[in-house]
């Protein structure tokens, strides 16, 4: 039934369409009633239903029983009420008379409460045998627009007729109007096809095969798809099988199959199309193919329409345009994954016109200039390059329209906050399809002023490097050497061709302990730094010293990568060390030497001043007692004798203690410490007035007068000097004596000055001489010890002694601390 | 035995001799007893070698001397001072050094003075004078302690 025919359940018909409107010419009782039992089985069978309208000669209990008798399971049909079977008199005649337009209506009635209920349509028969003469011609009528109605439904009508009570133009009528009659003759049919009628109908089956042909050889799917009574598809040329992968076949057996293959927001999409009553433009459509594969398809459908106007079924044309479909797509995706490329590309995209207007600005080259796409876009490109070489930048623009592809060409770029960025630029024309025409140039711009900074940084710190003054050595991960510096060479006399590859082991001179090696690699690779110092051997086999720090580099990540190593030669400082060291050696050796000296020196002192004393201490003492017990026998002479003994054993004791005083003045610990000079000098003035309180000297002793040294050493400076002035005034009535400071060349020089004696400058030299004297004994007495011990003091504090003076003008001292 | 002895530690003849001189010039007229070193010094204090038989000496003043023969006055002083016996004695130190460290160390060690002889024979009477009236007449000498 794919086309949909239905079986007639008549041997000689077979199967026929839907709208087939036939008749029967019956003889006897018997003859009818097998012919429409059999009619009827076969519409039961298939889902039909079935109106059985009885008149004479059979009636409805009759045919009832006819029908029970030959069909299975007719009870069960009757019961659900699949088939009816009414009286002509409450069908043809209800109401009284035959109403053609209610019988008709009726029929459709029932045809749509068949479909409601899920019938494939309806089956029918009429017995006309109740007709009277007077009713013929309209029932003739009838028959015609019958035709006309279920021509269009989903209906069979048998019309029976009784031969014994039809003339011969009377089943020349009946026969023209219906498209088979059968004659139903001693229990056997004959079928009857009027000569227009088979040669309408050949017509017809000629020009339907045509176009049927037409239709299943068309590239597209050529569709018919009926909305009434029913939903379905009424027909589907054989592209289907191509397009979708579903045979025509198919799609007639499961009516609901053919929107199924539509995806589902086209599922409706379809729908509309198809119950669109003014027809639709191409709408193009997805379906799922048979196999899984998406298919497009571009629908156009034309409505058809009953004589009432209403839409009846849609014929549609369906066009595979899934490569069309593809190929926009990818299109589309190509578009828009170029759009994507551009605007989120890292490098700095911008395009202009041929007018050099800015025509596209990408996130990138927002970020490179500060300004919004939004703000550029449609402004000069001009605004882009900084005013000094704005010139230079347009013209090198410029070239790219004339062709020329410029690669990696530095352009500066004036952000919109102005600063300057330099960009590295490529460049390429877009001309139009005529290859000529140009278009558009589309540039990528590089921000490469980080990058500049870097190689400039880079460029000098591998000067740095080159020009080091230090060894430098870097090597893998395995020690093996990658780069030396100059000073390498220079150094160990290896080039870097004969280094690089190598383990700095070839400096090796095996001074240094496996151990120490081994601590100099756990350090680095651990991430530390090592320090030390290697002996290591030259190429020439010479030994040298350097001192090195080894440590890691890293990269980014952290991850130890080579082994930095920067050598200083100390092979001199070794030697100066040495030198030192053997200095070292020899000033300790004399200082000992100078200690034991010294320690003799004491001992000698000690000696002088313990032992040199008691022989003396005999002279005196025993000339005392000479002078004493026996000065009566001696004469004047003798006991000036005895008194000269006496007076040369006490200078000599007085000699003694000067030198020993001077002696210690050089030994023994210095304090240095804050000394109040002016106070000292304050105190020793008081005790030499004490000494001759008859004297008149004034002292003019300056205020806080204050030096950094040995308080008891600082007070013999200033007993000597005061002293000096104080012995050398003694012969003026009347005497003054100053001390005080001066400040000279960022220099603080204390000085005692008096207006006495004073000395001749020719001797100024043996001043500060031990033992050496200007004056006589008997004009000043004096050891000649005190200028010399105040020398000494003075350059035990690390300054200097010197006096200006004249004979009878005075004499001033002056130190330095 | 005068109560008031001197003992005198001094190992030169000529020193010896003019301090006597200087005593009988000055009318100290106490038993002086002269020790010509340490050892004998030591000896004399604490009864010991040649004094063994005599028993311990307790002087009313010590006249020492730093640079002796045998035992130095140093450390006669340190050992006398580390006698119970002889722990309280005066001792003054008569010497002719005028050496810082001499004096501190006999400081340090108990002296109980220090005096430099002059080479001044007149100067060294005047102190030898002095030193008598101060030592054996205006000092009091700490009580004798019993034998321990």
């Amino acid at each position: 039934m794919e086309d949909g025919t239905r079986p007639s359940g008549i041997d000689c018909l077979g199967t026929i369409p839907w709208g087939t409107h036939l008749c029967q010419f019956y003889e006897s009782k018997q003859d009818l009633a097998d012919s429409l039992v059999s009619y009827f089985a076969a519409g039961l069978e298939n889902n039909e239903f079935c109106m059985w309208v009885t008149s004479e000669p059979l009636a409805a209990p009759e045919a009832e029983a006819a029908a029970r008798k030959a069909i299975p399971d007719f009870d069960r049909y009757l019961r659900r009420e699949q088939i009816e079977i009414v009286p002509h008199t409450e069908w043809y005649l209800k109401g009284g008379s035959f109403d053609l337009r209610r019988v008709l209506d009726g029929w459709v009635d029932r045809l749509n409460r068949a479909l409601a209920r899920g019938y494939e349509g309806i089956r029918l028969t009429g017995n006309t045998a109740w007709l009277e003469r007077r009713d013929w011609s309209s029932f003739v009528d009838y028959e015609e627009q019958i035709n006309d109605v279920i021509g269009n439904l989903r209906m069979i009508a048998l019309c029976s007729y009784s031969l014994a009570r039809c003339s011969g133009s009377d089943v020349l009528e009946v026969i023209r109007n219906h498209r088979f009659a059968l004659i139903r003759q001693e229990g056997r049919w004959d079928l009857v096809e009027s000569s227009e009628l088979r040669r309408t109908k050949e017509a017809l089956q000629e020009s339907e095969a045509r176009f049927r042909r037409l239709a299943d050889n068309a590239p597209d799917i050529i569709l018919r798809y009926d909305l009434k009574p029913r939903r379905r598809l009424s027909y589907v040329s054989a592209a289907a099988a191509g397009i979708l992968g579903f045979a025509p076949g198919e799609l007639y057996h499961n009516p609901a199959l053919f929107l199924e293959t539509l995806l589902t927001p086209d599922r409706e999409a379809l729908s509309a199309v198809l119950e669109s009553d003014s027809g639709s433009g191409p709408a193009v459509l997805r379906c799922v193919h048979k196999a899984g594969h998406q298919v497009w398809l571009e629908v156009r459908s034309v409505p058809l329409l009953d004589d009432r106007g209403e839409l009846v079924a849609v014929e549609a044309i369906a066009r595979d345009v899934t490569e069309r479909q593809q190929a926009e797509q990818g299109l589309r995706e190509t578009r828009n994954y170029l759009e994507k490329l551009f605007n989120y590309a890292n490098a700095p995209i911008i395009v202009w016109d041929p007018a050099f207007r800015i025509t596209r600005f990408n996130h990138a080259f927002e970020h490179l200039t500060g300004y919004a796409a939004g703000e550029v876009i449609g402004g000069e490109l001009s605004i882009l390059f900084p005013e000094p070489t704005r010139e230079e930048s347009l013209d090198k623009i410029a070239r790219t329209l004339s062709g020329e592809y410029w690669e990696s060409v530095e352009i500066p770029i004036l952000r919109q906050d102005g600063e300057t960025r330099v960009a590295l630029w490529n460049s390429a024309n877009i001309y139009a399809e005529d290859g000529n025409t140009l278009v558009a140039t589309i540039a990528q711009g590089q921000d490469i002023t980080e990058r500049k900074q870097a190689e400039e940084q880079l460029r000098k710190l591998s000067q740095a490097v080159e020009q080091s003054p230090a060894t430098v050595v870097i090597t893998d991960l395995k020690g093996t050497i990658e780069y030396v510096n100059p000073k390498f060479t220079q150094i160990t006399g290896y080039t870097p061709e004969e280094a690089i590859g190598q383990n700095p082991r070839i400096l090796k001179s095996g001074e240094m302990s496996p151990e120490d090696y081994e601590q100099l690699w756990r350090t680095i690779t651990a991430g530390g730094e090592w320090r030390g110092e290697f002996h290591n051997r030259k190429k020439n086999a010479e030994l040298y010293w350097e001192f090195a720090s080894i440590s890691p580099i890293r990269d980014p990540e952290g991850n130890i990568t080579h082994f930095l190593a920067v050598k200083e030669d100390i092979t001199e400082r070794k030697r100066a060390e040495e030198e030192i060291r053997k200095l070292n050696a020899d000033l300790t050796r004399r200082a000992l030497e100078l200690d034991a000296i010294n320690g003799e020196l004491e001992a000698f002192s000690y000696s002088v001043s313990h032992d040199l004393r008691a022989p003396l201490r005999g002279i005196d003492g025993f000339s005392q007692a000479l002078q004493e017990e026996y000065g009566d026998r001696l004469d004047e002479q003798g006991r000036h004798y005895l008194e000269r003994v006496r007076a040369a054993s006490r200078r000599m004791a007085q000699l003694i203690d000067d030198m020993l005083t001077l002696s210690r003045v050089t030994r023994g610990e210095m304090r240095r410490e804050e000394v109040d000079l002016s106070g000292l000098a304050r105190t020793v003035a008081t005790e030499l007035q004490k000494t001759q309180p008859e004297r008149q000297v004034e002292f003019d002793i300056h205020p806080d007068v204050v030096a950094c040294g040995d308080a008891r050493l600082l007070g013999g400076v200033l007993e000597n000097l005061l002293g000096n002035a104080w012995k050398f005034t003694c012969q003026h009535p009347q005497a003054r004596i100053e001390f005080g400071v001066l400040h000279q060349e960022g220099e603080e020089v204390y000085f005692v000055r008096d207006d006495g004696a004073g000395f001749d400058m020719a001797y100024a030299d043996k001043l500060f001489g031990a033992f050496q004297r200007l004056h006589a004994q008997t004009e000043f007495p004096g050891s000649g010890i005190g200028l010399a011990t105040v020398q000494r003091i003075v350059l035990r504090h690390g300054g200097r002694v010197w006096a200006e003076g004249a004979v009878e003008r005075g004499a001033t001292f002056y130190f330095t601390l | 035995m005068n109560e008031k002895t001197i003992l005198l530690i001094e190992d030169n003849p000529d020193d010896v001799d003019l301090t006597l001189r200087a005593f009988k010039k000055s009318n100290i007229l106490n038993e002086v007893v002269v020790a010509r070193d340490g050892v004998e010094a030591l000896d004399y204090l604490l009864g010991t070698g040649a004094y063994a038989d005599r028993g311990v000496a307790v002087p009313q003043v010590i006249l020492l001397d730093l640079k002796l023969p045998r035992i130095d006055g140093l450390e006669v002083l340190r050992r006398m001072r580390a006698n119970q016996r002889t722990r309280l004695l005066p001792v003054v130190v008569l010497t002719s050094s005028r050496e810082e460290q001499d004096m501190v160390s006999s400081y340090r060690l108990g002296a109980n003075s220090y005096i430099r002889k002059p080479v001044d024979f007149d100067q060294f009477l005047s102190a030898v004078q002095q030193l008598g009236l101060y030592w054996l007449l205006l000092n009091e000498t700490p009580p004798p302690r019993k034998t321990e």
